[in-house]
C-alpha cells in the first residue's frame, strides 16, 4: 500500500531524537512504516490564486476570503505573483493506528507517530514535486512549502485556509476550535509562483515558538539545516 | 399538495441542483459564507431556487448548509436569523409547487475521538438549527454531505427528538465505497435505517458513473428510498471546473432508475440546465422495483458483521468474578478495560460484550464512557449488557453502530422498558427465555417465552432479524438433565421461529474439572442444535479453534476461506513466553536483563515464575526498578533513545501487571509509591508525552490517575479533590494551549494550596513553567520520575 512515497527513515530516527538504531529497534521502525503505509489513504487537494496585496499587514489572494498575517510570509513570496494553497492529510486511519496503539504499546505508538509525520512530510514532498514539475513546464519557480504554525503566522488562519480549498468536502480535512488540524496527520502550506527562480525565505528561528527549547539549537544546528544534510 | 411522506410513495421525485455552484457564478468568493446571503440579498437566493422549480424540482434545499453556531461565529448573524431567511428565500421561490428542505451539512470540526467536538455539542448544534428550520416552516429535514457516521447519528438524534418533520440523509463517498473516516455502505445504511431516517443515498464527490457502483451495493441494504445528488463529474483540481455537461449527466442519472433509485437531484458543478435534462431524461418512467432481502447484521462505522455463521462474542468485559476487572472499574482505569477488548479482538471475538455494573459505581456513566473509549480504539461492533436500562440509554446514545441489546425477558415490565428503546436507537436485542417465574425448564416453555418476546418486539416496529433468542445455559454440575433442555429450546427457536439465537457458554462447566472440554463439547453440540451467537472467551483458543472447525464443516466458511487464512500460517507465534529454566540462569538477574532488553513475554513469565519465591515488593524494588533506573541512565547519556527507553518500560510494565494481579489475587489493595493525576490540558489533543510519562511513572510503583485530553480545569480539580492527590502533572504541545495550562494551574492553587503541579510539553520552558506559577519543569518523560521520587519522599 502506498508504496509511491517514499518514507525518510533518517527523518523518522530524528522525530524520535533516536541517533543509532540497535535490532529491536531497527524491526520496531520497520514494522511502523509498513503499519502507516497499510493505515494512510494520502489524499491532496490545491488552489492556485492571485497575490492580491503582500504586506504591510497580511498577504491576501485575489478571489479568495483568507488574510493571512504575519511578515515571515510576506518575505517568503517575496518577487512572487500567485501562490499555491495547498493541504494535505494521511486520513483518520492513522490517527486510529496511533491511538489504538497508546494503549497496549507505547514504544509502538511513538515509532507510529513518528513514521507518520514522515510520511505526511513525503506526500506533501510527491504533491510540491508534481507542481514544481508542472510550473517548470510553464517556465515558473516555486518556493518551498511555508506553513501557517511557522514563524509569525497564527494558527488561527487554518479554518479560513481549508475553508478556501473546501478541504472538509475535498479531502475529508477540517480544522478543530482550537484550530489543530483534524486527522492529525495533515499539513496546509503555501508555495509562491514566480516567473524567475526563487528560494523563498523560511521562517528561520527568530520568530519560532520553540526557540527557547530546541534540541537542534542546543546541539547548535538548526531543524531546517539539518533537513538539508540529511538529503 | 401532498405531504412529503406521500410524496415518497410516488414514482421519481426531483430534487434540486446546486446552490454553491450557482452563487460561485454569480461572483461569491472563495471562502466566503454563502448562508449571508439570505440576509443581504434573499431576492438572489430566491432566484436560485426559482430557476430550479421551473425545471421541474419538487424538493428544493435551503440556503442554510453551514448555518451552525460554529460556522456562522463572528459574523454577527444568528443561526435563527439566517435560518428563518434561508427558509423564506425557498418558500417564495416553492409555493405550492415544491417542498422546502431545511439543508443542514457537515459543522465543520469532526467529532471524538478523531477531533474534539464531543457528541453532545454536535448533537446541541444540530438541534438549534432544526428547531429554527421547523420553526420558519420548513416541510423536511435533509441532513447531506456528512462523511462521518457519529455526525449523522447526532443529527438524526436531534431531528427526532425536536422536531416532528421527516428527515433525509445523504453520505458522501469515495469511489472505493467509504467515507473519508472510513465509513461503508452496509454501516450507514443499518444505523440511519435503525435510526428513522426517511430516505437515504448519496451526494457530491462524485459523479453519477462513479456513484453507480455504490448506490448498488446501498440498494442490498436497505428498504428506504433512495436519493442520488451527484456531481457533474469529477472537479479539476487546477481550474475547479466539473467535467460532464448536462445532456451526459442527465442519461448517468436515468440509469439509477434500474436500481430503484426514487429521489434524483444535482450537487456540485450542477445548474438548471442540468435538472431540465435530468427531467426530460426520467419524464414518464418509474423505478425498478426494489432487489432487497432483509439482512441480520451489526456494524461499527467501519465493520459490518453479518450474522451469517457462527459468530463469537466476545465475554470478557464484564466484573463478574474477576477481581482484577473490578479494582479497574472502581479505578476508572480504562486502559485496562481497552486493553481486555483489544486483546479479544486480536483472539478472534467479532462482536465484544461491554457488562460494566458494579453496585458501587455510576453504571449509566461508565457504560457510556467504556463505549466511548473502545470504539475510539476499536472496530467491533458491540454488545451493551445491562440489566439497567439507563445504562442501557447511556450506551446506546453513545455507540457510533448499530450494537445488540443484552437482554429483555418476557417479563411485561422488561418488554416495556426495553424494547422501546432498541426500536428508538436502532439496536437488535437478545431476548431471554425467562420471566418472572424464573427459568423454566422444559424447552416448550422456553419457546413459549421466545414467541412473547418476538411478538412483543413485532408490535413496537423491531424487525424480525433484530431478535435473537439465548434460551440460557444452566450447569451440568448442578441441572444436569436440562442440558439437553437448552439445546432443544435452541432447535425449536431456530426451526419454528426462525430467529438467530445467542448463548453464554461457559456457565455450563462451573463446578466441573478440565472446564475447557466441557465447554467447548457443549458449544459444538449447541452450534449443531443451531447456535449462531456464542458468547465465550475467545482467548482460549480451543473455543475458537471449535467455531472455525464447525464453520467450515456446516458449510457457512465457504471453501474454507477464512480457515485456511487462519491455520495456513507457519506458527511463528510459538516463540512466545519461553519457559524459565531453573539452574541455567538466575531469575532476578534474567528479569533485570529481559526489562533491559525490552522483551515483553519474557519478562511475564520470569516474573511469574519468581513469584512462587519472592515477596512482590521485592521483585519491584530489587529488580524491576534498578533495571528500568540503569536505562533510564543510558537513556540520559545518549546510549538509549525513546524507543529503547519505552520498549523497556513496557516489559516491566508487564512484570508489574503480574505483580499486580498476584496482589488482587491475594485479596490486597496493592501498595502504591504515591498517586499522581496527569492530564493534556484544555485545547489540546496531543496526548502521546502525556502517555509516555504514564507509562514510565506507572514503571516505577506510581499509582497514575488519567484524566486524558483536551481536559478542562474544572476537571483537574475535581479529580484532585475527590481523589485526595497533592502531585499534578499537566502537559500541552500548542502555544495556543499553554494558555490553559496557566488557567488551570491558577484554579489549582487557589483551592489546593498545597497541591504541587508538574509541566511538560513540546512548548514549554523552564521560565515559562515558573513565570505560570508551576512548581516542577520535566524537561522529559524521564524527569518527572525523577520529580515524583523526590515529591514523594519529602511527603
Amino acid at each position: 500500500m502506498n508504496e509511491e512515497y517514499e518514507i525518510d527513515r533518517a527523518e523518522v530516527l530524528r522525530y524520535l531524537h533516536c541517533g543509532a538504531e540497535d535490532g529491536p529497534t531497527r524491526a520496531l521502525i520497520d514494522r511502523c512504516l509498513a503499519e502507516v503505509r497499510q493505515a494512510a489513504r494520502p489524499r491532496t487537494v490545491y488552489r492556485v490564486f492571485e497575490l492580491e496585496s503582500i504586506g504591510p499587514e497580511f498577504v491576501s489572494f485575489a478571489g479568495a476570503e483568507l488574510k493571512i498575517p504575519g511578515s515571515d510570509l510576506q518575505r517568503h513570496l517575496k518577487g512572487c505573483r500567485r501562490a499555491v494553497l495547498l493541504a494535505a492529510t494521511l486520513g483518520e486511519g492513522v490517527d486510529r493506528a496511533i491511538r489504538t496503539a497508546q494503549v497496549v504499546d507505547m514504544a509502538r505508538a511513538v515509532v507510529l507517530d513518528c513514521c507518520a509525520s514522515a510520511m505526511v512530510e513525503s506526500v506533501c514532498d510527491a504533491e510540491e514535486g508534481r507542481l514544481r514539475g508542472e510550473a517548470v513546464l510553464r517556465g515558473e519557480f516555486l518556493t518551498p512549502r511555508f506553513s501557517p504554525g511557522y514563524g509569525d503566522v497564527p494558527l488561527a488562519v487554518q479554518k479560513s485556509f481549508l475553508s478556501v480549498l473546501e478541504a472538509g468536502k475535498r479531502i475529508g480535512l477540517s480544522a478543530s476550535a482550537e484550530n489543530l488540524l483534524v486527522p492529525r496527520k495533515s499539513v496546509t502550506a503555501v508555495l509562491g509562483i514566480a516567473d524567475h527562480p526563487v528560494t523563498g525565505a523560511l521562517a528561520g528561528c527568530r520568530t519560532c515558538a520553540l526557540r527557547g527549547k530546541c534540541e537542534f539549537r542546543r546541539r547548535g544546528t538548526t531543524c531546517f539545516t539539518e533537513e538539508i544534510q540529511n538529503r | 399538495m401532498k405531504n412529503v411522506r406521500e410524496l415518497l410513495q410516488g414514482s421519481v421525485v426531483l430534487l434540486d441542483g446546486a446552490m454553491g455552484t450557482m452563487l460561485q457564478r454569480g461572483g461569491l468568493p472563495a471562502g466566503e459564507r454563502p448562508e449571508l446571503l439570505n440576509l443581504s440579498h434573499p431576492e438572489q437566493i430566491t432566484a436560485i431556487h426559482r430557476a430550479y422549480v421551473e425545471q421541474g424540482a419538487q424538493i428544493i434545499y435551503t440556503n442554510t448548509f453551514g448555518a451552525n453556531e460554529r460556522k456562522l461565529a463572528g459574523t454577527g448573524a444568528s443561526v435563527e436569523q439566517v435560518i428563518t431567511a434561508g427558509v423564506k428565500a425557498a418558500r417564495a421561490a416553492a409555493g405550492e409547487n415544491a417542498f422546502t428542505a431545511l439543508d443542514v451539512g457537515p459543522l465543520g470540526e469532526l467529532l471524538e475521538p478523531a477531533g474534539s467536538l464531543s457528541f453532545e455539542e454536535a448533537y446541541a448544534l444540530f438541534a438549534r438549527q432544526m428547531t429554527a428550520g421547523e420553526r420558519a416552516g420548513a416541510d423536511l429535514i435533509v441532513v447531506e454531505t456528512m462523511t462521518d457516521l457519529y455526525e449523522v447519528k447526532a443529527a438524526l438524534l436531534a431531528a427526532k427528538e425536536n422536531t416532528k418533520l421527516p428527515v433525509f440523509v445523504t453520505m458522501t463517498f469515495e469511489e472505493n465505497g467509504r467515507t473519508f473516516t472510513g465509513c461503508s455502505v452496509p454501516a450507514m445504511a443499518l444505523v440511519c435505517e435503525g435510526l428513522g431516517a426517511d430516505a437515504i443515498g448519496f451526494n457530491c464527490s462524485l459523479g453519477p458513473d462513479e456513484l453507480f457502483p455504490i448506490a448498488e451495493e446501498l440498494s442490498h441494504w436497505t428498504s428506504l428510498p433512495m436519493i442520488i445528488k451527484a456531481n457533474a463529474g469529477l472537479p479539476d483540481p487546477a481550474t475547479n471546473e466539473y467535467q460532464i455537461d448536462a445532456a451526459h449527466f442527465a442519461a448517468s442519472m436515468e440509469r439509477f432508475l434500474s436500481l430503484g433509485v426514487s429521489l434524483l437531484g444535482g450537487c456540485c458543478g450542477t445548474a438548471p440546465e442540468y435538472l431540465a435534462a435530468l427531467r426530460s431524461a426520467v419524464e414518464g418512467k418509474v423505478p425498478c422495483p426494489r432487489d432487497y432481502v432483509p439482512r441480520a447484521a451489526l456494524c461499527s462505522p467501519t465493520r459490518t458483521v453479518e450474522i451469517d455463521g457462527v459468530r463469537i462474542i466476545g465475554e470478557r468485559i464484564n466484573p463478574t468474578g474477576k477481581k482484577r476487572f473490578k479494582q479497574a472499574l472502581l479505578e476508572k482505569d480504562m486502559d485496562y478495560i481497552l486493553a481486555q477488548g483489544i486483546a479479544q479482538a486480536e483472539a478472534g471475538a467479532e462482536i465484544l460484550d461491554v457488562n460494566v455494573g458494579l453496585p458501587e459505581i455510576d453504571e449509566p456513566e461508565m457504560m457510556r464512557e467504556t463505549v466511548r473509549r473502545l470504539q475510539s480504539v476499536l472496530e467491533l461492533p458491540l454488545q451493551l449488557d445491562s440489566s439497567d436500562t439507563k445504562a442501557l440509554e447511556a450506551g446506546l446514545r453513545a455507540y457510533n453502530g448499530k450494537p445488540i441489546v443484552n437482554s429483555v425477558n418476557g417479563e411485561e415490565k422488561s418488554l416495556r422498558t426495553v424494547l422501546p428503546l432498541v426500536k428508538k436507537y436502532g439496536a437488535a436485542v437478545v431476548g431471554l427465555t425467562l420471566d418472572g417465574n424464573g427459568i423454566p425448564l422444559k424447552a416448550e416453555q422456553r419457546f413459549a417465552i421466545a414467541e412473547k418476546i418476538l411478538r412483543a418486539a413485532l408490535s413496537y416496529g423491531i424487525r424480525r432479524e433484530d431478535v435473537y433468542i439465548d434460551c440460557l445455559t444452566l450447569t451440568a454440575s448442578v441441572q444436569q438433565a436440562e442440558v439437553y433442555e437448552t439445546l432443544r429450546a435452541v432447535r425449536m427457536v431456530k426451526e419454528r421461529l426462525g430467529l438467530h439465537t445467542v448463548l453464554g457458554v461457559s456457565n455450563i462447566s462451573f463446578g466441573l474439572p478440565n472446564r475447557e472440554l466441557i465447554n467447548r463439547s457443549f458449544l459444538l453440540l449447541a452450534m449443531d442444535a443451531g447456535l449462531d451467537l456464542p458468547i465465550i472467551n475467545p482467548n482460549i483458543s480451543a473455543m475458537t479453534d471449535t467455531v472455525a472447525a464447525f464453520n467450515v464443516l456446516a458449510n457457512r466458511d465457504r471453501g474454507a476461506v477464512r480457515f485456511v487464512e487462519k491455520y495456513s500460517l507457519p506458527a511463528e507465534e510459538a516463540a512466545a513466553p519461553k519457559t524459565v529454566q531453573p539452574g541455567l540462569e538466575d531469575p532476578a538477574q534474567a528479569l533485570g536483563s529481559a526489562v533491559r532488553r525490552g522483551m515483553r513475554s519474557e519478562a511475564a513469565a520470569l516474573t511469574k515464575e519468581l513469584l512462587k519465591t519472592r515477596e512482590p515488593m521485592q521483585i519491584v524494588d530489587g529488580i524491576l526498578i534498578p533495571a528500568l533506573d540503569e536505562v533510564g541512565r543510558k537513556f540520559e547519556t545518549g546510549v538509549l533513545f525513546l524507543p529503547q527507553l519505552l520498549q523497556a518500560a513496557q516489559a516491566s510494565q508487564e512484570a508489574f501487571s503480574c505483580i499486580r494481579d498476584a496482589i488482587a489475587a491475594a485479596g490486597a489493595s496493592g501498595e502504591d509509591k504515591g498517586r499522581i493525576i496527569v492530564a493534556t490540558v484544555k485545547g489540546d489533543i496531543h496526548d502521546i508525552g502525556k502517555n509516555i510519562v504514564k507509562t514510565l511513572l506507572e514503571n516505577y510503583g506510581f499509582r497514575v490517575i488519567d484524566l486524558g485530553r483536551d481536559v478542562p480545569p474544572e476537571t483537574v480539580l475535581r479529580a484532585a479533590q475527590e481523589q485526595k492527590v497533592r502531585l499534578i502533572g499537566l502537559s500541552a504541545l500548542m502555544t495556543t494551549t499553554l494558555k490553559s495550562m496557566e488557567e488551570t494551574i491558577t484554579l489549582l492553587k487557589r483551592e489546593i494550596p498545597d497541591c504541587r503541579v508538574m509541566v511538560g510539553g513540546a512548548v514549554v520552558t523552564e521560565d515559562y513553567a515558573a513565570r505560570i506559577g508551576a512548581d516542577y519543569y520535566a524537561q522529559d518523560a524521564r524527569r518527572s520520575v525523577a520529580i515524583a521520587q523526590e515529591f514523594f519522599e519529602n511527603t
